[in-house]
Formats: C-alpha cells, sequence, structure tokens
C-alpha cells in the first residue's frame, strides 16, 4: 500500500480477480501513433491491455461520474489525483470507493507541438530516446527535444507524484522545484485594460462552442449544464464572440476554487483557445484572496462551498 | 432567392378554448392574415404544422381542425413548464399574431381508407389529429367513401376529456359509434369506465375490412396495440402517430429519427408493420 | 466547352488567389498557431497550401456556423419578417478531394424533398469550389478517403482543380459542366494564365491514374450498412460510449456533419431566426419538453453518429456521410478514432 510499487498489469487483474473493485479505469494503446485513450476494464483478463506512457494525457476523474454505485480502481497522474480530491471534497465520490492507482509523471506529450516541430510532415515509429522523441518522416529519422513537445501545462507542473494512493506503478519522478502558475499570467496581468481586452478577445474568436473542455473536466458535472437551459435561456450559441466570451466567463466562475490546473480542457480544445491562461490566472486569484489551492486535501472546504467570517472580503469594497 | 422553407405564414389567434379542467389543455383557432395562404396551406388529416411565436420560438403540434374547415385552422395545445413556446401560447390572447409553417408530415393514407371501416383508438390529449380525422370522415362529401365509424377515447376523468361537446355531439351522431370511457368511475358518469385497452377489447370492433388509427402516450400504446393484434387488426392497416423532439420539421437538422427514417418527414404517421422495422429508440 | 488546362508558375499561386480575392470572398487554408483553420483571405500570401486538410474545414462557407433563416421585427399587430440577405459570392479555395467529396453530402441532404433548404441551396449556388490533388505525404496520415472510394486526385464537384506538376508548377483545371456559367466572373483570372502543354496533360492524367490505383481496399458500403442493421441492439457501442464525453469536436469539425438547431436572438423589438451547429452528441439533444428523452446515455448517442454516417446516409441517400478526413480523429479529446470502429464493424460475423 502507499508507496509500494506494483506492474500496472499485475496489480489491476488482482484487484478485479480479488472482486476489490468493479472496474478499473486506465488507458489503452490505440492503432495511431503517439496517443492513448481511457479504457474501463471490468475482467481480469482485460487488464492485460492497460499501458501508462508519455500519451495518457486524459484526466480520468472525469469518468468517476459515469461510474457511480461501482468501485473503481483509478489510474491518476498527480494531477488527475487533485481533481479525484476535488470530487471527494464536494461528495461526488466517496475515497472508501476507489483504490488510487498511482502513476509518477514527468510530462506527457502534445501532439500539436509535434506537429509543428515537424512543420506538419506525416510521421512513424515515435519512441522516447534520452531525453528525445525520436520520429520517422518523409525526410528520414528526426529528434526533437523532449521540452520542446511537452503539454507547458506539465513543464510547471508541481505534482509529478500522487501523494494519496494505495499504490504507485512506477518509482516517484523527481520533482523540480516550479509554480504551477504559468509565468504568462503576470504578463498579461501588466498588460492595460485594452490589451488583455484584445488578447481575450483574439481567443474568443477560435471558439466553436463545442464544450470539449467542459465535457473532459471533472469539476464540470451538473446534469443539465447552464448553457443548455431554455427556461431561463442564460446564454445563446451563435457565432458571436460575446457568446463564447460568456460561456468560458461563466464556466470560470463555477470553477472558482475548483480547478486545479490539470490542463485537460486546453489539451481537448481542437481549435486551441488559450483556456490555461485564464485557468491559471483563477487559481492565482484564488489562493490569493482565500489562501486555497484546489485538490490539496480530502478534507478541505473549498471557498465557494462554504462561508468563513474570516473570508477575505477586499473585493467587495 | 430560393424559396426559404424557414419562413411561417403570418396568422393571428381568433379564439382561445380552455378544453380540460387542469386549464393546461388549450385550442387555438388562428386565421392565416392572408387568406391565399389558407388555400397554399393545403393540409391532409395527421399532419402537423410549426407554431411560432417570434421572440419565442417554435413547437411541433398536430392540426386539430378538417383539411375541409375553409377558415380558419385549429391545434390544440398542451403547457409544459419547460416548454418556452408552449408556456408563451398559453399566456397569450386573443389577437397576437403568430407564424405557422407547414403543413409538414406525411399524414394518414386515406386513399387506402377507401371503402374500409375505420376504427379510432385514443387516449388523453393525443386525440388532436384524430379529431381532426373524425371531423374530416363525418363531412358530407367523404362520409360515404368509407364505411362504418367506431371510436374509442378516454381519458383520466370526465374534466381531461378533449373536445367533450363535440364528442358528445358525435355521441348522437349517425353514422358513427362512439364510446368514452374515464379511468375511474365518476358522479354523473353514465358510460363505460375502464382504461382504453379493456374498453376497446369490451367494444371488440370487427377487424374484417378496417383500419385502425391509435394515438395515445406510450403506456396507452403498449397495452392498446396487444388488443388490436388480439381483434385482428393487420399491422399494414394499424397506424400509429408519433411524437419527437422537432426543430426544422423538414428533415435537415438531424433530430427526430428513429433510425434512418425522420418523424417529421417519414412520419410522424407510421403503419404496425414500419414500427416494428423501426428500432427502438423513441 | 472542354475543360481548359492552365499553367500556374511555382511563385504566381499567391497572386492567383490574390487576383481571385479582387473578385469574390476567398475561404482558404491558413496557419492559425498550433492549428491550421480555412480563413477568409484577401492576400495570397496567407494561404497555406501544405496545409491538406485544415483543422477547421470549409464546411463554414456553406454551412455557417450562425446563419440567419429571417430577420423579425416585433410590435404589437405590427410583427415583420424579412429573409436572409442573399449570401455574397465566395471561392473555397484549396479544398482536398475528402473535403470536395463531403460538399455532396451537404448537397444531398439540404436539396432533398419534400423542402429544399433555400438557404443553403443559395449559398451553395453562389460558391465556386476551386479543389486542390494531395500526394499521399501531404495528406495526413489520419486522412482515410482512399478506404472510402475517394482519390487523392479526384475533382468530384469542384469547379476547378489544381494539382503540383514535379517541376513545381500548377496545373490548373477548369471543368467543363453547366457550373461554368456560375463561375464566368472568374474566367479573366483563368484567360490570362499560359495554357498547359500536351506533356502537362500527359503528366496530369498519369498522377490521376496513380491515385486511382491507390483505391484498392475499399469499404463496401452496403455490406456495412448492413452489417450494422443487425447491430442496433449491440453491447458494441457501450466500447465507444464509454470514453466519449459527448462534446462536440468532432461533429463540428467533421465536414459531412450537417444537424443544427434554431434558436431566437433578440435585441429589443428586432431580432433574427437562426441555426447554429448543434449535435447528436450533446446529452439534450434529443430530450423532448416532458422530459422523455430516448437518448438518454453516450452509448445510443455513439451508436446515432455511426449509424448516420454509414447506414442512414446510404439508405436514404445511397452516399455514405464520412469522406474520411479524419478529422475526428484528430479532435476527439477521448482518442475516439473512427477507423478503429469501422474495422471493428467489419470483422463482426
Amino acid at each position: 500500500m502507499g508507496n509500494e510499487v506494483k506492474n500496472l498489469n499485475d496489480l489491476a487483474g488482482q484487484l478485479l480477480r480479488d472482486g476489490e473493485v468493479d472496474v478499473v479505469v486506465g488507458y489503452e494503446k490505440v492503432s495511431r501513433e503517439l496517443a492513448s485513450r481511457p479504457v474501463v476494464i471490468d475482467q481480469a483478463d482485460d487488464a492485460a491491455k492497460l499501458i501508462f506512457d508519455r500519451t495518457c494525457e486524459n484526466n480520468l476523474a472525469n469518468y468517476l461520474h459515469k461510474l457511480k454505485g461501482k468501485r473503481v480502481g483509478i489510474v491518476v497522474k498527480g494531477c488527475d489525483e487533485r481533481s479525484v480530491v476535488g470530487l471527494i471534497q464536494e461528495n461526488q465520490v466517496s475515497r472508501d470507493e476507489l483504490v488510487i492507482i498511482g502513476a509518477p509523471c514527468d510530462g506527457v506529450i502534445d501532439r500539436k507541438l509535434v506537429h509543428l516541430a515537424l512543420e506538419r510532415k506525416n510521421f512513424k515509429d515515435a519512441r522516447v530516446v534520452d531525453g528525445e522523441l525520436v520520429v520517422t518522416t518523409c525526410d528520414g529519422e528526426q529528434r526533437i527535444a523532449l521540452e520542446e513537445v511537452v503539454f507547458p501545462t506539465c513543464l510547471q507542473c508541481a505534482n509529478r507524484n500522487p501523494r494519496f494512493a494505495d499504490y504507485l506503478i512506477a518509482k516517484p519522478a523527481s520533482q523540480p522545484d516550479v509554480a504551477s502558475i504559468s509565468p504568462a499570467v503576470a504578463q498579461t496581468e501588466a498588460m492595460s485594460v485594452d490589451e488583455r481586452w484584445e488578447v481575450f478577445a483574439r481567443e474568443m474568436d477560435k471558439c466553436i462552442l463545442c464544450f470539449a473542455c467542459r465535457n473532459v473536466c471533472p469539476a464540470c458535472y451538473c446534469t443539465t449544464c447552464f448553457t443548455e437551459c431554455t427556461k431561463p435561456k442564460w446564454m445563446s450559441k451563435t457565432d458571436d464572440p460575446a457568446d463564447a466570451a460568456f460561456f468560458h466567463q461563466t464556466r470560470l466562475g463555477h470553477l472558482s476554487g475548483r480547478c486545479t490546473g490539470c490542463g485537460a480542457c486546453e489539451r481537448a480544445c481542437p481549435t486551441g483557445v488559450n483556456l490555461k491562461l485564464y485557468n491559471d490566472k483563477l487559481r492565482k486569484d484564488v489562493e490569493e484572496i482565500f489562501e486555497f489551492v484546489a485538490g490539496e486535501n480530502p478534507d478541505d472546504d473549498p471557498p465557494m462551498s462554504c462561508f468563513k467570517e474570516e473570508d477575505n472580503d477586499e473585493m467587495f469594497k | 432567392m430560393s424559396t426559404n422553407p424557414y419562413i411561417p405564414y403570418p396568422v393571428v389567434i381568433d379564439k382561445i378554448t380552455v378544453e380540460n379542467e387542469a386549464k393546461d389543455l388549450r385550442t387555438f383557432r388562428l386565421r392565416f392574415q392572408n387568406p391565399d395562404d389558407r388555400k397554399k396551406f393545403d393540409f391532409r388529416i395527421g399532419q402537423f404544422a410549426e407554431l411560432s411565436i417570434l421572440g419565442c420560438g417554435e413547437c411541433p403540434i398536430g392540426i386539430a381542425s378538417s383539411p375541409l374547415d375553409a377558415d380558419y385552422i385549429e391545434f390544440t395545445v398542451k403547457r409544459y413548464d419547460t416548454g418556452v413556446v408552449t408556456t408563451a401560447l398559453h399566456e397569450s390572447e386573443p389577437g397576437r399574431q403568430m407564424g405557422l409553417r407547414g403543413p409538414l408530415g406525411n399524414g394518414y393514407p386515406i386513399e387506402k381508407f377507401a371503402g374500409k371501416n375505420i376504427v379510432i383508438v385514443s387516449g388523453g390529449f393525443a386525440v388532436t389529429t384524430l379529431r381532426s380525422t373524425i371531423r374530416y370522415l363525418l363531412h358530407p362529401s367523404i362520409r360515404p367513401t368509407v364505411g362504418d365509424i367506431t371510436v374509442v377515447y378516454g381519458a383520466r376523468s370526465p374534466g381531461e376529456l378533449c373536445y367533450r361537446e363535440e364528442f358528445i355531439e358525435w355521441e348522437n351522431t349517425d353514422g358513427i359509434d362512439v364510446h368514452l370511457t374515464i379511468d375511474t368511475p365518476a358522479d354523473g358518469w353514465a358510460r363505460h369506465v375502464g382504461f382504453v385497452p379493456s374498453v376497446l377489447e369490451e367494444v371488440a370492433p370487427s377487424a374484417d375490412n378496417a383500419v385502425c388509427l391509435v394515438c395515445g402516450p406510450p403506456i396507452m400504446l403498449k397495452f392498446t396495440v396487444p388488443i388490436i393484434e388480439k381483434l385482428k387488426f393487420q399491422p399494414d392497416d394499424t397506424y400509429l402517430s408519433f411524437e419527437m423532439r422537432m426543430k426544422c420539421g423538414i428533415g435537415k437538422c438531424g433530430r427526430c429519427n428513429i433510425g434512418s427514417k425522420y418523424v417529421c418527414t417519414d412520419g410522424p404517421v407510421f403503419s404496425l408493420t414500419e414500427v416494428e422495422e423501426l428500432p427502438a429508440e423513441y | 466547352m472542354t475543360t481548359e488546362y492552365k499553367i500556374i508558375e511555382p511563385g504566381g499561386m499567391a497572386g492567383f488567389i490574390s487576383d481571385l480575392a479582387k473578385r469574390r470572398k476567398v475561404f482558404a487554408p491558413v496557419v492559425a498557431g498550433s492549428v491550421t483553420k480555412f480563413d477568409w483571405v484577401q492576400d495570397g500570401q496567407a494561404v497555406a497550401l501544405d496545409s491538406a486538410i485544415p483543422r477547421s474545414g470549409a464546411k463554414q462557407a456553406l454551412l455557417p456556423r450562425t446563419e440567419v433563416l429571417f430577420y423579425f421585427k416585433l410590435g404589437k399587430g405590427t410583427e415583420q419578417v424579412a429573409g436572409p440577405k442573399p449570401p455574397e459570392p465566395q471561392i473555397i479555395f484549396g479544398l482536398h478531394p475528402t473535403d470536395i467529396a463531403a460538399v455532396r453530402v451537404l448537397d444531398a441532404v439540404f436539396s432533398a424533398e419534400p423542402s429544399p433548404d433555400g438557404p443553403y441551396i443559395d449559398r451553395r449556388a453562389a460558391t465556386a469550389i476551386i479543389g486542390m490533388g494531395r500526394g499521399p505525404e501531404e495528406s495526413p496520415d489520419t486522412c482515410f478517403c482512399e478506404m472510402l472510394g475517394i482519390s487523392l486526385m479526384d475533382p468530384g464537384e469542384a469547379d476547378m482543380f489544381i494539382t503540383r506538376l514535379a517541376n513545381g508548377q500548377f496545373m490548373l483545371e477548369v471543368f467543363d459542366s453547366e457550373r461554368r456559367e456560375k463561375i464566368a466572373d472568374l474566367m479573366d483570372c483563368v484567360e490570362s494564365l499560359p495554357d498547359a502543354s500536351a506533356e502537362d496533360i500527359a503528366e496530369l492524367e498519369a498522377l490521376r491514374d496513380a491515385a486511382a490505383k491507390r483505391v484498392t481496399d475499399v469499404l463496401d458500403p452496403a455490406e456495412l450498412a448492413e452489417k450494422l442493421d443487425g447491430m442496433f441492439e449491440s453491447d458494441f457501442w457501450q466500447q465507444i460510449g464509454q470514453r466519449c464525453v459527448g462534446c462536440g469536436a468532432c461533429a463540428y469539425l467533421c465536414p459531412t456533419c450537417h444537424c443544427f438547431d434554431i434558436s431566437e436572438e433578440t435585441r429589443g423589438q428586432l431580432g433574427a431566426r437562426v441555426r447554429n451547429w448543434d449535435t447528436c452528441q450533446f446529452s439534450q439533444f434529443t430530450k423532448h419538453a416532458s422530459g422523455h428523452n430516448p437518448r438518454d446515455n453516450q452509448n445510443p448517442r455513439a451508436r446515432q453518429r455511426i449509424m448516420h454516417k454509414f447506414n442512414y446516409g446510404y439508405k436514404n441517400f445511397g452516399i455514405t456521410f464520412c469522406t474520411g478526413c479524419g478529422r475526428c480523429i484528430e479532435a476527439c479529446p477521448a482518442h475516439g478514432d473512427v477507423r478503429e470502429v469501422l474495422k471493428a464493424i467489419e470483422e463482426r460475423k
């Protein structure tokens, strides 16, 4: 238990065989290069499917809602585990219904950055060798430094190791001293209001309201989202950028004190909206105003869920 | 520019009748602002239209008046608290402008009814397009084209019977045999008491040379269709009418399909044979 | 009128596009940060022709994300309605054959009886399509159009088609269809170009032949539709539904997906009834006012997507509602892959 390192496939098989869990949520390979996907298995024989590598970017805590009532073995990276902690804080899931299978991680790969680095050439035989991503393109073998293709979120990750795992599937990763808020936040804060609006408007122009960001977010679990209400109709879903702006501003409001900065939303966005900038700003503000970091401890009270007399009320002045 | 099928005909509400005790069922009698539009809006029994309130939206409602009611067109609408348009409709007054898009859907295949006996089975407020059908069939120009007409229509209570006065008039009309029923006994109610399926079994209209038109809530259909089959009505001659969430009503927006069929264009009327071929996603 | 064959010099493409842009709005692939997309361009230099399948496609030009169906003015007793503005003439430039084939799907659905869709038909009539053939290295490896019978050099419904020749020049074909009258306004951009030689035309035909020869292992749409008929109740859909998050990324980027919602947009007394993109993947898509939802979890919704594309589309129109562009594969946040789904279906007995 705790920091005991076990083989992922053996562990998953054993948990299912022994009936300790009803299902295991993990990742499996896909036929496409440099990608993997979430999988839910309920047969011990299927445990051999599970993998964990630098393609495992999905936040599997998002799937806990669909699995309510089941005992779940869940593979989590440090970032994903924060989302699980958040769900426990909000009584969406109970700790004793979970077996947390911790996956130490020092960064997952962003295919968009790989495409950029290769100038959109097709690639195959992708593998990580000595801190480099090695691929074969029509021009032969190419090597790219990992830092160029790892998700920016991950480069600033202060959560490389899960903290509440029942088991680990690898030795702990080394944890560099990093701030988990992107430097872009301070840069944007330093801009004038008009400049900041321009940045925001440019991002909103890209949004097509596909709701991938919302749907991959473990903290977004309302059965009827405010975007789906017809009475009252809170928002329109036209190509007026004001609609995208309203959606994101409202979602940010709903995520206050709940967003853990896992980055799943930004990775999910098909049109490249810079969501992380705003989520990071939100987390920075929450930490400054409420001295609170989301996903830290299951016993914490999220600031928007409860009132404390000593709460900071600067914003009301 | 090509014809824009999304632009409704302008209509005005002439008259509003409350149909039931709960006051959540109202019949709206509409008049076309341009009389020519009524001629363009040439509809068949069983078809529906999209009722439009500008600034509010649209909702698909079966046509409740007969195609031969020349000067007006009627719709009976149930109010849903979650429904933006139905709520706005129920808060409207005569004189309010509205829009009408249609006629939409396939309607009943009246040409297959020639010379046949017609058996009509319905429950609750699903009876609207069947009321249109009964009115149409009873019209002197149409009546001779079909045989006997038998109707079994039920509601929870006398206060929930739709078109009550019209049905009572038809009880006393020659050439149509009407059986009204309510779920449980009520003071002053001397007619059938019991759910529609059991009353239908009791009345046992002959399936010989007959077609059966049945329309009702899913729970009623679940128990009525087996009775219809027991009475030996042919699946080819038994017709159901479906509801679905709709938007365009013309087979474009991709929303109302059951399998490969769109309820708005291939339906809403389907024979039991066709229904049995549809996958169970309704 | 027979097909005209013209040559555009390697450095002349940007100028050609700028020329076209003086006559009509041009929707062409551009680079946008870490993704590529179709966008309106005035300057041909902005066009990235190596972006074979831009992340967001050209569907926006035919079926805009938001489209006014009609305008209205409210008022007690004085309500008025006015049709939308006639669409401006436009060009979709650089369309990959998989995307050209997708236009055929939209055309079929929106022109179908009993109610042809006026707004779409008018916009389509005002659109010239200039396609571009691609080599296999130039198409992303997620593109599987060949599996669906579409060759990488297939001009389909395009009005003009560009092919890069070995020496770097571009061959421009201007087809002899009745639509040529509709692109009469563009002909002076073309007339000034030098004619292609007989050798150039021979090279083009060889390229087209070679591309056609690559289309060998084609999925049989009738067989696929029949297999799917037997799978409606199968627990197969759980495999997709369990990981699908029910967003609109696949449908919104898909060049054949066309489902829409209709809504009222009002400001004071003025407003419009518009249509917006919608998708069967959203949880409330089929929810009735009564609260009943025939597809109330992701399994039947995943089934609907596959059925509509590979079964219903084929049954109702004789064409598959997927042209293998692979955008859904790149875009899916849960890393779903329609090719794997098709393979799994094919392998079922």
